[in-house]
């Protein structure tokens, strides 16, 4: 019976393979009038995505880098809600990974109030980064730009949301969204939201959050598509013993 | 449908993996208390050079971290400061860094509110040690340096 299992699932999974897009851990920091911060170490695997949130105030934001010498791109631009906030996020494709992996957020020294989650994310592809939408509403209830439609059905979506005035934030997870990260913004913090999302059919994606004080907040998207195999490509018998029976 | 359906018949042929293969997110649970701040460096002048705190117990379900250093009797310009948090998962055997913040030397500052500077500090979160929030043996310590003398107090929030 096994065996019959067997070979109906080989079957059934001809054709292109994925490897499935998720969000392996987050690490995060808050800098409280200091001008940087660094995250916990934790140890991450080499060739991940690294997508790095981060809401800022009152001073200069300078750089994201780590302890494994990865080069950060931009994948949205910072984002001014009109008072004195900023939301941004940039990442790192197939960085270096490892032991003792730590991220260090830098700003301007003097007045700088800043909150940083970066994200690692498995199963993602070697061009990852799809589509993005940024920008700032008022209210109470927050809804990021739609992005454009995305390329492929299977991405991971990722939110950033930020106030500048004292509040709370809550994530939307009724839309199908993960809270990864949630610091209130007070006299100490420049607070920061953080949601993720999977999503199995193209289509524009925003991201919606609540904040307990009604004001201007700023807030982006972004769209991670993941890793997909060619069809036709030679794959391994998993489970077939030690010789693994090669099947097309 | 097909590939989800060849899934599942593989599947039921063999052992599932682990959560930990498939990716399921580390991520660590929202705080279920308050807890109290501890002031583990009293107000006092120290010397340029090395400063530091001794271990101290962290409570289960504590998630994260906010450590505050009380700058108002400080003079300024502020000299340059670099604090290392370390935690231990097995009662102070061992210990792995737990996050740290930095400051150049320069004017204090301003605070969220446009006044006078009177902390700054840093929080954490995320990490096996802040995500070890069932682990009853974890201590915490913290160790800095000043680029010159400094009269401050340092206080930890668990959070």
């Amino acid at each position: 019976m096994r065996l019959v299992l067997l070979l109906a699932g080989l079957l059934l999974l001809a054709g292109p393979a994925q490897a499935a897009i998720a969000v392996v851990q987050a690490v995060s920091c808050e800098a409280q009038g200091a001008a940087s911060c660094g995250t916990p170490p934790t140890t991450t695997t080499t060739g991940n995505l690294f997508v790095a949130s981060v809401s800022f105030c009152c001073a200069g934001f300078t750089s994201i880098t780590d302890s494994k010498a990865n080069s950060y791109t931009n994948a949205i631009a910072a984002t001014f809600d009109t008072v004195n906030g900023y939301v941004r996020q940039d990442y790192v494709v197939g960085g270096t990974g490892g032991a003792s992996h730590t991220f260090t957020m830098t700003g301007a020294a003097g007045s700088l109030y800043a909150s940083f989650s970066v994200l690692e994310i498995s199963g993602a592809a070697t061009t990852p980064l799809d589509q993005t939408a940024a920008g700032e509403d008022l209210g109470t209830t927050h809804t990021s730009p739609s992005t454009a439609t995305t390329a492929q059905a299977n991405e991971l979506l990722i939110g950033v949301g930020g106030m500048a005035n004292l509040t709370t934030y809550t994530t939307n997870t009724g839309a199908g969204w993960t809270e990864r990260l949630n610091v209130a913004t007070d006299s100490d913090s420049e607070g920061i939201v953080v949601g993720t999302r999977i999503v199995s059919a193209t289509g524009a994606y925003a991201y919606t959050y609540s904040t307990s004080f009604n004001h201007h907040s700023s807030h982006g998207i972004s769209t991670w598509k993941e890793a997909t195999v060619a069809a036709g490509v030679r794959q391994r018998c998993l489970g077939c013993g030690a010789e693994g029976k090669v099947i097309e | 449908m097909r590939r989800g359906l060849g899934a599942l018949l593989l599947a039921l042929a063999f052992v599932s993996p682990s959560a930990a293969q498939l990716g399921v997110p580390r991520v660590a649970p929202a705080p279920s208390a308050t807890f109290t701040p501890v002031q583990v460096l009293p107000m006092g002048t120290r010397p340029a050079g090395p400063f530091g705190f001794q271990a101290v117990n962290v409570p289960t379900g504590v998630v994260g971290l906010k450590a505050t250093m009380d700058i108002s009797e400080a003079t300024d310009p502020l000299p340059s400061i670099a604090v290392t948090l370390e935690g231990s998962l097995d009662g102070g055997a061992t210990w792995m860094g737990a996050g740290r913040f930095d400051n150049p030397a320069g004017p204090k500052g301003n605070n969220r509110v446009g006044q006078p500077k009177t902390a700054l500090g840093a929080s954490w979160g995320g990490g096996p040690f802040w995500e070890a929030s069932t682990n009853p043996n974890r201590q915490l310590r913290g160790a800095g340096t000043l680029g010159a003398t400094m009269r401050f107090a340092l206080t930890v929030t668990p959070l």
